[in-house]
């Protein structure tokens, strides 16, 4: 057979393999338990790194391929599976016989191991319940599709954007509280190739564009609970399409926001633990109804079997009657409340299994309507709807530009009139304003999530003085706290959702840590999908002491600012 | 147990100029040493289908902790050894060489551990910001010795034997088991400020455990009721632990057609047992004084003295001195956690730590906290192996407002009605609990759960017609909650204290314990699936239930 090279040849090889696969490969001693289906994605990356600190800059070049093979073992209509990513050793245009033989040795090993799984699987149905258990074994057949897309330019400059991030950083070296710095760009071209034995073909091209602006400070004086607190403040930027890049002021305004507000948090006053009513900016509302939303949706789809009947079932009342939430795979763009058209990150058209990625109506007036779904079949969920993505070594249901809607919504100016009306009828002095988000976790043991703000401000219900630090504050006032992170169970929180703001916003969450027993178990999706959330307002949240890590600050005083320097 | 000889050889090993740590050049000055022995004898015998199916006699652990500290008050470094290793016999001789043996070694811990400790205030002013230890006035003490009832062991293999063949008639119940221990203990504390504590305790404890299959689902159903008393006169006797058999079989036989109750937020009302878990879990621990400055805590109750942090009615206090409490039967019983001394040396004092909603006290041992200059209150616990820590001993929450059973039912359908629910929750018994106090949440496993309805309605799972106030057993269920959110929606105790006694865990060891307790209301709570295995039911016909008949 001739050595073909590009497209033609990498899915040629795959073909062949897979054919080779479906009909032989097959455990001596079990040659009834055959491959049901076998898929392989070829992924390529380009990448381009951008480093900047203190006005100085480099750039570096990377390119690198990766497999992801899934093999589904069984007889039919009782089938597993298994899933396999890896490294390739070489990236331009392999040769059809190199791929081949990769394919080969990874296909025999997930063979291998997703035959152990089937066993596996085999054994705990025999002990675990029938009336659970049993219909959760098959694999929804397919029909195959072809679709390619072409490869996408990256499409900016290399030489504009190191200028950009000197300049910003350049900004640092005069601040002498700020310990570490930072300006991070990644512009990553992936192109992916799919084929199985469902005989679909389909080539996807994407461009990720990451911007991560950080600073951090050691906090010196105040309360001594903050005193040697390591302070991380940054900017974050993750969009699909160059044009939705932030501009050179817009960068230099973002970094001067970041000494801003790390210039406020080292003075701010540290909040203690309180339940409170609070209102989320639309990025912090996003990461935190992503987190609570993701975490029932993913458990109901759980490998973690122990943890299925967490999940939801559709018809469950979960939020409030004015929600819903859809998931809309074909939306490509979105009008920020600025006015601003953006692209958003979840547009896809097929999904990890070759299924065209379909809307999904998730949450109906408050009531569960349906579930992302990949093709493993499970009690009670629809067909696959396009929602399959490989994460570590499994294939588990994602989601893409996940649209909250709302029919009670309200003025900025009104979600705060309710709030400070909810503080008065408690008799509390403050509520909260949670802008941001920095990180979120949730514990699949605990049925619990936790999530801190990027800033968190006092909201003040009555004219009153701060005991902690004697100043006098007015109704209606903001006062930035440090040490602010949001805790609580999800249907607890979901229930005192009263209300959301009208200003829609589209937003990239940050993956999602899920532990259990306390250690983390992965991460559910992060930067492939949006979410476009109003800001909330919840008469009720519990806050805790976000743990900082602690150092003690340099013994010299900076550089520039020592004034017994020589 | 014979203890005399053991004391004399640690008081003459502190005393020994010939035993004095040997310092090497630039190595920090001894200031204090600590000797830490614990002594249990234990009679025990585990009865399961009519027959003992375990069993050990006079059996005897005996563990020494041996504590260096170098520096000074101000700043030390501590280093503690612990050995399974020590003479059952009251060997003078034997004693004498052990201490020989741990004492040089626990103070070469306790150099390394000076320097870490230096090379961690290299990295944070943490180290330096407290003293490391708190000083004391020694106390000598010794305990006047109670005799254990021997004879209670034959009487009860007897019983428990009969007890757990009444399983056997039941085909529908998987196990029935019933433990029986008597524990007597012995604590020995020594140190070198003067302090010479001998206390000693014997423990009656009955466990009692049965389990069943849910046919709809295969939940494994497990119902287990327990005595723990210092006081053997408090166990039930014959007749009364039949009764609570029958009453486990029959509650288990109800448990298996019981609907399985979902997932969701309810009002909810705790009955005394799981009150008192809840406090124990949500503040208890949280009040425990080496939680209020170490990095990686949540600090909940952190620098609060002073403030508010529970609904005004709530009442709560922790207090080691207590022997007895009255419960609302009436009969008085024996406290888990009573203790005179500590595991430092310190005498236990009772500690008020909420009042009228305020909070009034940490819980401390010798381990001072910044910004709370207190003396230590006698709560330095351990179980004779972990290095000692401020730990609970009798937690007893109290309403200053308490409100009768009727009532509370009362507000709990009100609050219902006001969240349109068609029903709350009543949880039952407590098989225990556990918190993260760095992550800020805890979970409760109640034992009963039962819905009680708060208008008059169709349960759509069963068809069942239930009307306004009647309760309906289901199962499946447990509690997950953040401490702050739960007590601010308390709405009520009653006054229907009952005590609930235990063993507690954490990093100090399992140390016993015991919280009295009324029932409460709450507005609203989480409730999640339970962790229960749910596993195909063994479809073979159990031998008790068709042999006897063959027969």
């Amino acid at each position: 057979m001739a050595d073909k090279k590009g497209l033609e040849g990498i899915m040629s090889a795959m073909h062949a393999e897979i054919e080779r696969s479906m009909s032989r490969l097959r455990m001596p001693h079990a040659k009834e338990i055959v491959p049901q289906y076998v898929s392989y994605c070829l992924t390529t990356n380009e990448t381009l790194s951008i480093d900047s600190d203190l006005g100085c800059s480099g750039s570096e070049r990377k390119k690198d391929a990766y497999i992801e093979v899934e093999v589904r073992v069984g007889r039919e209509g009782d089938i597993t599976s298994g899933h396999y990513r890896d490294m390739l050793g070489f990236y331009d245009s392999p040769s059809q016989d190199a791929l081949r033989v990769v394919l080969w040795r990874f296909t025999d090993d997930i063979f291998k191991e997703a035959f152990k799984d089937y066993l596996r699987r085999k054994e705990r149905r025999m002990e675990t319940h029938t009336h659970l258990k049993e219909e959760q074994v098959h694999f929804h057949t397919a029909a195959s599709v072809r679709h390619v897309e072409g490869r996408k330019q990256a499409g900016i400059s290399e030489g504009d954007w190191e200028a950009i991030a000197r300049e910003c950083t350049a900004l640092f070296r005069q601040h002498p509280h700020i310990n570490t710095s930072g300006f991070e760009m990644d512009v990553e071209l992936e192109t992916r190739i799919l084929v199985n034995s469902d005989g679909s073909e389909i080539k996807t091209s994407q461009r990720f564009y990451s911007i991560d602006l950080d600073a951090s400070a050691i906090a010196v004086s105040g309360d001594s609970r903050k005193i040697e607190n390591v302070i991380e403040v940054g900017r974050q930027f993750y969009v699909t399409h160059p044009s939705d890049l932030p501009t050179r002021q817009e960068v230099v305004k973002a970094t001067e926001d970041v000494l801003e507000d790390m210039a406020s948090l080292l003075e701010a006053p540290v909040q203690k633990p309180c339940d409170r009513p609070v209102i989320g900016d639309p990025e912090f509302s996003a990461q935190l109804l992503y987190t609570i939303l993701g975490e029932l949706l993913i458990s109901r789809c759980s490998y973690l079997h122990y943890l299925e009947d967490r999940g939801l079932k559709k018809g469950d009342d979960i939020f409030p009657g004015f929600i819903s939430v859809v998931d809309l795979p074909d939306r490509k763009t979105f009008t920020q409340p600025d006015g601003n058209r953006i692209h958003l990150n979840g547009h896809s058209r097929y999904d990890a299994q070759g299924i065209p990625a379909a809307r999904i109506d998730i949450i109906r007036d408050g009531k569960v309507a349906g579930f992302p779904c990949t093709r493993e079949y499970m009690a009670g969920l629809e067909l696959p709807n396009g929602r399959a993505r490989f994460s570590d070594d499994l294939v588990v249901p994602g989601v893409t530009n996940l649209f909250i809607r709302s029919s009670r919504t309200a003025l900025d100016d009104d979600l705060k009139e309710q709030l400070i009306a909810e503080c008065e009828s408690k008799g509390y002095d403050y509520g909260f304003f949670l802008e941001g988000a920095l990180s979120s976790e949730f514990d699949l043991e605990e049925n619990c999530y936790m999530m801190t703000p990027r800033m968190a401000y006092r909201v003040w219900a009555r004219d009153a003085v701060d005991e902690e630090t004697g100043e006098k504050f007015s109704r209606g006032d903001m006062q930035l706290v440090s040490d602010v992170q949001a805790v609580g169970n999800p249907k607890m929180t979901l229930s005192y959702l009263k209300m959301t703001g009208e200003d829609f916003t589209a937003v990239v969450p940050s993956e999602v840590e899920r532990k259990f027993f306390q250690e983390s178990s992965g991460y559910f999706q992060g930067g492939d999908c949006s979410i476009i959330s109003p800001s909330t307002y919840f008469s009720r949240m519990e806050v805790k002491k976000e743990n900082y890590s602690k150092t003690r600050p340099p013994l010299l005083p900076h550089p520039l600012h020592d004034k017994k320097r020589r | 147990m014979k203890f005399r000889n053991k004391l004399k050889a640690i008081l003459d090993h502190i005393s020994d100029d010939q035993q004095s740590l040997q310092r090497k050049k630039g190595e920090e000055e001894p200031y204090f040493e600590s000797y830490l022995l614990l002594s249990r004898k234990t009679d025990e015998f585990l009865c399961s289908n009519g027959a003992i199916v375990d069993e050990q006699y006079s059996s005897d652990d005996n563990t020494l902790r041996v504590e260096v500290r170098v520096g000074d008050y101000g700043f030390d470094g501590m280093g503690s050894i612990t050995t399974g290793v020590f003479p059952i016999t009251d060997d003078y001789t034997a004693t004498r060489n052990l201490l020989w043996s741990l004492t040089q070694p626990a103070y070469h811990h306790a150099q390394l551990n000076y320097l870490r400790k230096c090379r961690d205030a290299v990295d944070s002013e943490q180290p330096l910001r407290t003293r490391s230890f708190s000083s004391v006035n020694p106390v000598e003490f010794e305990d006047k010795m109670k005799k254990r009832n021997d004879s209670l062991v034959d009487r009860w293999q007897k019983v428990l034997t009969e007890g757990s063949a009444r399983f056997n008639e039941h085909p529908e119940i998987l196990s029935g088991r019933l433990k029986f221990t008597l524990e007597e203990m012995m604590k020995v504390y020594v140190n070198t400020e003067g302090a010479s504590i001998v206390q000693q305790d014997v423990n009656y404890m009955l466990h009692m455990e049965a389990s069943a299959r849910a046919p709809e689902d295969g939940e494994h159903l497990v119902v287990t009721r327990r005595y723990l008393s210092k006081n053997r006169l408090q166990f039930p006797r014959k007749k009364e632990l039949e009764n609570v058999i029958d009453w486990m079989i029959l509650h288990l036989k109800e448990l298996r057609s019981a609907p399985v109750q979902s997932a969701g937020q309810y009002p909810v009302m705790f009955d005394p047992d799981n009150t008192e878990v809840l406090f124990h879990e949500i503040v208890g621990h949280r009040l425990e004084g080496e939680r209020q400055e170490r990095d990686w805590e949540g600090d909940t109750f952190e620098g609060s003295i002073g403030r508010k942090i529970a609904p005004d009615f709530v009442n709560l206090v922790d207090d080691p001195t207590r022997k007895l409490f009255r419960g609302v039967d009436g009969v008085e019983r024996t406290m888990f956690g009573h203790y005179l001394y500590d595991d430092e040396g310190v005498p236990a004092k009772k500690v008020v730590l909420i009042k009228k909603g305020v909070l009034q006290n940490y819980l401390l041992s010798r381990k001072p906290i910044v910004g709370y200059d207190v003396p230590p209150n006698g709560h330095g616990r351990c179980d004779g192996t972990e290095d000692p820590i401020a730990r609970m001993s009798n937690l007893m929450a109290r309403s200053s407002r308490p409100l009768s059973q009727d009532k509370l039912e009362e507000l709990l359908i009100e609050q219902c009605l006001r969240q349109d629910k068609d029903y709350g929750i009543i949880f039952k018994g407590s098989s225990g609990g556990h918190t993260d106090t760095s992550d800020d949440n805890f979970r409760l496993f109640p034992q009963q759960v039962y819905r009680l309805w708060a208008r008059d309605a169709v349960d759509p799972q069963t068809g069942k017609r239930f009307t306004k106030g009647e309760q309906q057993l289901v199962r499946g269920v447990e509690v997950a909650g953040t401490p702050l959110m739960i007590l601010n929606n308390m709405l009520g105790m009653g006054k229907d204290y009952r005590i609930w006694p235990g063993h507690c865990g954490a990093e100090s060891g399992w140390v016993k314990v015991c919280g009295a307790a009324p029932s409460s209301v709450f507005s609203k709570i989480e409730v999640i699936p339970n962790s229960a295995d749910r596993l195909i039911d063994n479809p073979h016909p159990k031998p008790s239930t068709y042999l006897a008949k063959k027969r």
